[in-house]
Formats: structure tokens, sequence, C-alpha cells
């Protein structure tokens, strides 16, 4: 393939994923009183509600005036989503920067990919392929541009890459990949894995830097962990986030483990397991060190994700949070595989004509497409359709329901209204009020309480991370919320007796518990019910 | 250091037997326990019935062992619904002995259990001619053993084993021939008989006889005479025998499956739902054996290519098998699987050795085994993916496999005729197997497998696309005419609906049809019929509180 050709292929694909992310974002996009308005995935805008709070000079908290409580793993991110609430912009449309941030770093993770791929290979098919299937990698997509912090995880990880994978080639330090890590793990704490997965695969084949490696791969993690936990202690008066307590008390290490590796498992097997199995031949195909860190990086999120029991969205198929964000490694490693093939196919082929080489270089381009619609097979119902957009993405719905909740709450109850939420995203931003968190991501008693889990070993049964702790007599009968707008699924039985003095109402086909003696609900406001 | 271990010519050789016998072994357990699992009781008695479109075949062969001749309804018109006429003869020979109904499909899946057993001795033998490794054919072997669609629908009734078996010893004989340099008509003995079998087996009849009139210049007119004679005779002969008995140049299944239905259908529903059993089975691993025609193209290579290709263009030309919705290799291609198993096995193998160098040690060569049987397993879960919930334990028999309780509901509502009506009953169905096997009485094809008025007819509409292939048709069962089926023949029972009660419910007005809840099955029964035993039918109404 000739240089031309090449660079201009790449600008192409730039061109058609910014065309794609931007179309993406549309898709996303929510038709409200006949104008647009914007949301993310609800997580994010959990995130989205401490910047909201902290920009307006309220404090890193969720609900303003509220207890310190570390609702949220991702610090940096918060930090960033706060700069957005600096401008005078409507929260309707916050969100929509966000995600055209999203789109900005993914594209600039896609330019990384390719160069860290061209720093592994001399064949020019590898970092095309590779930048290609990260760039319509779905889960990817949509994390990042529906509001998640994996688009900017996955670019600091694939730069610290970069930068390690260079140096090392040059045979000199850099103190870059160190730094990159440690912004990534400001980002999000368990980029620590990673941290240290690639601190040891660079340490180990760089004798002569090796000391240096130590230091500052481990000092970033010390220095980063260390400062987080401190501002944690004097901040919010814990050691640990709201959510470690949430998502890993109560729950059994070895269970949680065996549903980590059943959830992998089942990732692997719909997005066809030969694929990656693939990279696997690469020790026998390619035996550098210099691929080492990027094996370390990819394999440390997937042993976290294992450990930590998957994500609590695994239902809908596809890469986690937690992998989605070193996918982009797996695509290198990946296209590497595939052109190491190539090579063996043209040392094998007997014929010297100048057609073979396109012609294989086609069947990889190819089999990189069919490879992506494979990855792309996600466990809902026409996936791909999501994923070329002919659909909306998943969650969007989701989205469009909690955001219109929302901002009917306000409607409808007084600036001193409490409720009660399942999802604690977008109907605590848009309506406005103080809310009680049921599934205790903002609440530490009931991140500290028990978990009701039905799972056995390698049967997920209900366990989804951070989805599993409630506590109606508390949450209800105690906080006395003046709305209950959501009940968590398959627990209404156990919501009823807490829910004897609230009055059903049907709002716009959505159910809300209102409490019959509540001075903040504005009862003028409620339409007649049928 | 740790030594990998040297395993000397003659251990290994022993040691691969061993692998035979003990896959062999493995097969047979696994068949028995298969068997057992599509068993089922009703009222106390143990009863073995096969998937329904073997049951058709079977009412013709008891029809034939009972001097009924070969007919679906005993004194009946002559109609050709069956497609595998010797198979036919094949179940009627077992009809000639005093077996219980109940029982008498026992042999024939044994038989297919002996069918498989013996296709899986030729595969080892062709493995073996065309594998170079040693233990290579131990892995293609297996692959065959525990390939779930092959053997569901041969442990079921259907003809499919004996086609692999036919298929595997032509090739096996064919490549020995060719290696030796002798001619051999025994390649194209074994495929004739399998067109007696099934007529579709002129398709690989006809790639073998192309194959070797291309590759074996010095014996070509022999290939030919051999291969277009015999295809030839074994056309003349049974249209000759179907005109003679039916008065018909083609089987009614033809009309019912052709007629009607534009080409461009048949194709894309051919190649929808090929593009479904590919995607299913982990499509990378279908077309990995594609690295053989680029890297390595030797003649035996490519007769199994052709022989595969043979059998998925025939596939596509007919639109597809009727149960595709179930996911994996229908009838047509899983007969050939095991040729593909040889090349997928030489594929990884071939892959294995040119990744393993021979400068590289013992242990690297042990692992490289290694991962190569790892692989295989692995595959073998992906190839024996089914559209259903638990595909692994309806695979591996810890769960009736699929079909199986269809298969016993028509049992017992066939046995429910039995029992609700006097021998001159007749009875109007949609699956026109088990039910009229066990009631035991005249049957009515309202989808014309055994009807040749609704199999020259007009299929009904069809608005299907890729995404829907069903909509677009499905073989064999998208033709009916209620009025001929209720309103002329008024049957006693019309035992099954197809497609809207709505549709159907202006007939069995006009029919004098009331329904009838009994033991659970909807009936529409004739209420003038003087065959139904109106005491037992009152008798055995199901509550409406039910």
């Amino acid at each position: 393939m000739n240089s031309r050709l090449y660079q201009v292929g790449f600008v192409v694909l730039l061109v058609l994923y910014a065309a794609y992310g931007l179309a993406f974002i549309q898709r996303t996009a929510i038709t409200a009183d006949g104008g647009q308005m914007h949301a993310l995935f609800d997580d994010a805008m959990i995130s989205m509600q401490y910047a909201k709070n902290l920009a307006h000079g309220d404090g890193l908290v969720w609900n303003p005036g509220g207890a310190p409580v570390e609702g949220y793993s991702n610090p940096l991110w918060v930090l960033m989503m706060a700069g957005i609430h600096l401008f005078p912009i409507a929260l309707t449309q916050t969100s929509f920067y966000v995600k055209l941030l999203s789109l900005l770093f993914l594209l600039l993770n896609i330019v990384a990919i390719k160069l860290l791929a061209e720093q592994i290979t001399e064949n020019k098919l590898v970092p095309l392929l590779a930048a290609f299937l990260t760039a319509f990698y779905f889960p990817l997509n949509n994390w990042s541009l529906q509001g998640m912090e994996v688009g900017l995880e996955a670019l600091l990880l694939s730069t610290a890459l970069l930068s390690g994978v260079m140096a090392l080639k040059r045979k000199k330090f850099s103190p870059w990949p160190y730094i990159l890590l440690g912004v990534a793990i400001l980002l999000r704490m368990d980029a620590a894995a990673p941290a240290l997965a690639a601190t040891a695969a660079f340490a180990w084949p760089d004798e002569k830097r090796r000391r240096d490696h130590l230091v500052w791969g481990l000092g970033a993690v010390a220095i980063t962990l260390g400062g987080l936990t401190l501002f944690r202690v004097a901040y919010y008066g814990d050691w640990l986030p709201n959510t470690y307590y949430l998502k890993l008390g109560g729950v059994s290490t070895i269970l949680r483990i065996s549903l980590g590796l059943r959830r992998f498992w089942d990732f692997v097997w719909s997005s066809n397991w030969v694929l990656f199995a693939l990279p696997l031949a690469m020790p026998a195909l390619d035996k550098r060190k210099i691929l080492w860190p990027l094996y370390g990086v990819f394999l440390s999120q997937v042993a976290y994700s294992i450990y930590v029991g998957g994500d609590a969205w695994e239902h809908t198929g596809g890469a986690n949070r937690f992998i989605a964000a070193v996918m982009p490694v797996f695509f290198i490693l990946f296209a590497h595989t595939l052109g190491r093939l190539q090579d063996l196919v043209l040392a094998n082929i007997k014929s010297r004509s100048s057609w073979v080489a396109p012609v294989t270089q086609g069947f990889l381009a190819l089999f990189a497409g069919l490879s992506l619609t494979s990855f792309n097979t996600l466990l809902v119902q026409d996936s791909i359709a999501k994923w070329t957009l002919r659909e909306k993405p998943v969650f969007t719905e989701s989205v469009e329901r909690y955001a219109l909740m929302g901002l009917a709450l306000r409607e409808v109850t007084t600036e001193e209204a409490t409720i009660a939420v399942v999802t604690a995203g977008n109907i605590p931003y848009f309506s406005e009020r103080a809310a009680i968190d049921l599934l205790g991501k903002n609440d530490p008693v009931i991140a500290h309480g028990p978990a009701h889990i039905n799972s056995s070993l390698f049967e997920p049964g209900s366990y989804r991370p951070g989805h599993n702790k409630w506590d109606y007599a508390y949450s209800i009968g105690v906080l006395q919320p003046d709305v209950v707008a959501q009940i968590w699924e398959g627990t209404d039985e156990e919501a009823a007796p807490y829910l004897v003095n609230y009055e059903l109402y049907v709002i716009d086909g959505i159910p809300y518990y209102f409490r019959e003696d509540s001075p903040n609900v504005l009862w003028d406001l409620i339409p007649p019910q049928e | 250091m740790l030594k990998a271990p040297k395993i000397q010519p003659k251990t290994a050789k022993f040691l691969a037997f061993l692998g035979l016998g003990l896959i062999l072994v493995a097969f047979l357990v696994y068949s028995y326990r298969f068997i057992e699992r599509t068993s089922f009781e009703v009222d106390g008695e143990r009863y073995y019935a096969l998937f329904d479109d073997a049951m058709i075949s079977m009412q013709y062969a008891r029809n034939l062992a009972g001097g009924n001749g070969l007919v679906w309804n005993a004194g009946g018109e002559r109609v050709e619904g069956f497609s595998n006429p010797l198979w036919v003869f094949f179940m009627a020979f077992f009809h000639l002995f005093p077996i219980a109904s109940s029982q008498i499909s026992l042999a024939l899946q044994i038989s297919g259990a002996v069918f498989l057993l013996a296709n899986l001795l030729i595969v080892w033998r062709l493995a073996s001619e065309y594998l170079e490794d040693l233990w290579a054919p131990l892995l293609a072997v297996l692959l065959t053993a525990f390939y779930f669609h092959l053997n569901n629908w041969t442990l079921q009734g259907m003809e499919v084993g004996l086609l692999a078996l036919l298929l595997s010893a032509a090739t096996w004989l064919a490549l020995r021939a060719w290696k030796a340099k002798p001619f051999s008509f025994w390649p194209y003995m074994f495929l004739a008989i399998g067109t007696l079998v099934r007529i579709d087996m002129v398709v690989p009849l006809v790639v073998l006889t192309a194959f070797f009139a291309w590759k074996d210049e010095k014996n070509r007119k022999r290939h030919l005479g051999w291969g277009l004679g015999l295809l030839a005779g074994s056309l003349i002969v049974q249209t000759g025998l179907r005109l003679w008995y039916y008065g018909e140049w083609l089987p009614n299944t033809y009309y019912l499956k052709v007629i009607g239905i534009p080409l461009i259908d048949r194709i894309q529903r051919g190649l929808s739902v090929f593009g479904d059993f590919v995607w299913g089975s982990g499509w990378f691993l279908i077309v990995l054996p594609l690295l053989l025609l680029a890297l390595w193209p030797e003649p035996p290579t490519l007769l199994f290519f052709a022989l595969l290709l043979g059998q998925i263009g025939y596939s596509i030309f007919v639109g597809g098998d009727a149960w595709e919705h179930k996911g994996g290799a229908n009838r047509f291609i899983a007969l050939a699987m095991p040729l593909f198993f040889l090349l997928f096995v030489q594929t990884l193998d071939k892959v294995r050795r040119a990744l393993l160098q021979k400068k590289l040690g013992k242990w690297a060569q042990l692992i490289g085994h290694g991962v190569l049987g790892a692989i295989v397993l692995a595959s073998l879960f992906s190839f024996n993916i089914i559209n259903e919930n638990d595909a692994v334990a309806k695979w591996t028999a810890l769960k009736r496999p699929i079909f199986v309780a269809g298969t016993q509901r028509y049992v017992t509502l066939g046995l429910l005729i039995q029992e609700i009506t006097d021998e001159q009953a007749k009875v109007a169905v949609v699956t026109a197997g088990n039910i009229i096997y066990f009631a035991e009485r005249a049957g009515i094809d309202m989808l014309g497998k055994s009807d040749k008025v609704i199999a020259r007819s007009q299929p009904h509409d069809s608005s299907g696309s890729f995404n829907n292939v069903d909509e677009i048709f499905r073989p064999g069962h998208n033709k009916w005419d209620y009025q001929r089926s209720i309103v002329e023949l008024a049957p006693d029972i019309v035992a099954q609906i197809w497609g809207s009660s709505r549709e159907m419910a202006p007939y069995l007005q006009a029919g004098g049809y009331e329904y009838f809840e009994i033991d659970g099955f909807p009936l529409y029964i004739r209420v003038d019929s003087e065959h139904v035993l109106w005491d037992i039918v009152n008798s055995r109404i199901t509550p409406a509180s039910e």
C-alpha cells in the first residue's frame, strides 16, 4: 500500500467516523415540548448532578446542602463536567457538550491507535484495520457518546502505551506513560490495574531503565491513589468511595469472580469466541517484548472486570465499560495477528504476481469488516440496526423516559420536595429536587447494608453490581420522600407496606407515588386521573 | 529441565487406535442416551416415535408391509408423498415383524445409530488417507461423532445418516482408487444407491463424476460412463416405476415444493438460511477451510470442497429446508458435514505446522497439538448451536432433543383419535406423520404432501424478507385449500389448523364442525359424524375452567 493512499485512507476514516459520531449524538437526542434536549446514560447523569452542584457552589455532593457522599468513581470526569456547567448553558443542553467532548476524545483515540499500531508493525494495513475497528466499535462509542468517561480513559491508556512503546523502541526512558496513567487513575481509580500492568510490562524488558519505570510507575499509582484518598478522608470522611461499599460489600469474592467469569465468557461467546482467540496465536507469530505492554493493559482490564463481577449492564451484551476502554488495544493485537497471517499466506503462495498482495489485503479488510459485525453483536434485539443507527442506540429509550420524568416532577413539586429514585441520574438532575437513592449509590446507609442476591456460582440470577441493595423501611419509611418515582424491578410487594400513605398517580403514562400529606406536591397541577 | 515425552511410532499408532475406540464407545453411549431421551410415556407405556416427516414414510412403509401398497392411506389414492423410496422399503422391512407400533421406531433409531457408527469408521479411514498428522483423524472423527445435527436427523428417523455413510464411503473409495491409480466403479455404485434412498443424491453423483472426469484424464471415459450411466439408470428406473405405480413423472413432493414458487424466492430463502447457518456456527470457523483453497489446493481438498459446495448449492437452490428456524445444518448440508470436518481439521493442522516450524522443540509440538485439540473441542460447541434455549443441554442429551416435544404431542393426539373414532373415520391433519400412524385412521393431508390437488395448487401469498425467511415461504408448508380439505373431503375430525383459525372458521362452519377440547387437545369434530364415538368424546371433554 503506498504511503499516500494510506494517509488518505486514514483521513477518510476520520471524516467518516466524525460523521458517524455526530449522527450518533443526534440519535440520542430527545424531543420534548417541540424542542430538542440532550441527556446522558443514567450513571453519567449521576456524575452530572455532582458536577452541577460543584459548579453552582454547592460542593461535590449529590443533593445541594445534603450529606457529602462520594457516589461517583470518576473524579476527573466530574470536574470536566463541572467545567461545562460553568458556562451559561441550559440543563437540557449541557449533555450535548459532554457528548461532543467524548467524540473529540474518541477521534483522538483513533489517531493514537493508528500511531501505536505503526510502532509495532511495518504492515500498513494493520494500523488502518485497528483504527477502523476502533472507530466503529459500538460499545466504546455507546458508552462514550452517552456520557461515560470510557472514551477519555481509552485515549489516556492508548497514548500512555504509545509514548511508552516509542520510548522503548528509542531505548530511552520517558515519564509520559506514567503521567498519563496517573491522569487515568484520577479519571477512574480502577485504571490503577492497567497502570500497574503497564509498569511491569515496560520495566521487565527494559533492564537498563527498569528502576526508572518502577519508580515512576509505582509512584504515579501511589501519588494519585494517595491524593484521592486524602481528599476523600478530608471531604467525605471516608477511606473508600461509597460505591466500593455498595458493590463489594456483602458479596463473597468467590461468587463475584465466578459471575465475572460467566459475564466475560458470555461477552466473548456472543462476539464470536474464535475472533477473540485469534490474537492468542500472536506469541507464535511475533515474540517481541514490545507487545507485552499491550497484552498487559488489555488483560489487566479483563482481570479487573472479572474480579469485580462484571458491570451492571451485562444483559445488553457487548464489552462492559472496563473492557470497552481497552478494546482498541485488543484491535491492534487482532489486526497485527491478521497482518502476520497475511505474511504467512504470502510466504506460502508460490505465485509472485502483483495482484496477490492487494487481493490478500482485500480479504483481510473484508474479514475485519465481518469481524466488526461479530464484535458489535449484542444480546439485545436488532443490535446491528442499533450500531448502524437505523434504530436508536441501547439505553436511549430509558434515558429519554427518565429525563422526561425529571422534567415532569419539577412541574408538580415545590423546590423543597424530595424524590425517591432507582435511577439516580436523570430524574434528580432535571427535576432539580433533592433525591433519595433507593439503590444506595448516594446513600451510605444502603451501601453499607446487606445485599439481596439470589445468584449461585456462574449463574448470575439477580446479581447486578451496584443494584443489589435496598431497604424500603429506611428509604421510604424513615426518609419519607414526597414522591416515590420508581421501585426497583421485582420488589413491588416488598415496597407495598411502606407505600400505604402514598397515592398512585399516572402522569404522561408513567406511575408515581405521591405522599398523601405532602405539602411539597403541587396537587392542582397533577392531571386528573382516569 | 523436564523433557517432553518421546512417543515411538508403534505406540503412537496404538494410542490413536485407542483414541478411536474411546470415541466410538462414547458415541454408542451417547446414542443410547439420545434415543432414550426421544422416548416418552403415554398412559404408562413407553413410546418410541420419529420426527414427524419420518413418520410419514413409516405410514407408507406400514401400508406396504401390510399388503396395502405404497400408499399413505390403506385403500386410498396412490400418491407419492415421500422422497426417500429405499428408506421407505427399509422401514417396511421392520414392519414385516410383529413389533408393536410403540416400539418399531426404536428399530429405526438403532439402525440410524449403526449407520452413524459405520460412517465414523469410514471417516476415520478417509481422514487417515487425507490428513498428514497421526492424531488429526481422531479430531475429525470426534467432530463427526458428536455433531448434533447429523445425529439428531438420523436418530430421529431420517435417512440422513445412511446418506452420510454412502457419501463418505464413496469419497473414501474414490480417493483411494485415485491415489492407487486403478479405476473403481464402487464410488458411483454407492452414490447411485444413494439416489434410490433420496433422489437429491444425484448432486454428489454428478459432482464426483465431473471431478474425476476433470482430474483423472486417463480414465475420463470410464468415470463419465459409470457416473452418468448409473445416474441415468437410477433416474429411468425410478421414473419408470413411478409412472407405472403412481401414473406420474415426478413425485408429489416435487409439485408441492416447486410449482408456483419463483426460483428467485427459493434462492433468496436458500441464501438467507445458509447465511444464518454460517453466522450461527461462528462464521469464522466455517470459512476457515477456505485457506486450504488459497494455500494448499491439493486434489483431495478440491474434491471435498466440490462435494460440500454441491450440497450447499443444492440447499440454496431448493430454498433450504422446512425447519431452518431451529438453526444448525439442514438435512442436505448435514450429510456432507463430515467432509467439512475433514477440511476444518486439515486447515487447523496445516496452520499449526506453518506456525510451529520443525526447529522448535518437542514441547512446542506437544503444546501445538494440545491447542489444536482445544480449538476443535471448543469449535464443537459452536457447530452445535441451535436457535433454542439450553442448546448445549439438548446436544448433550441432558435435556430431550429438539422436535421431541412435538412428536410426543402428535403421538398422544393420534392415540386419542384412535380412542374416540371408529376405523372408518377420516382425520384432517397438518403434521401428517405421527397422528395418522398412531391413530390408524385415514388421513387428509391439509398441507398436500400426500394430496395431489393441493400439491399442484398455487402457494399462499408471502411477504417475507431476508430478515424473516419463513415468511418468504417454508418449503412444503405453504399450500393449503380448506374448501377441499374440509368442505369437500369432509373429515370426521379436523385435528390441527394451519395459519389462523379466523381463515379456517368459515369452512369449519360450512362443514358443520364444532369445537371440542378433549384431554387438552383442541379438536373440530363434524357433529353429524357417524364415525365419532360420541359417548367417549362427551366423557373426555376438558371442562372450560381448565
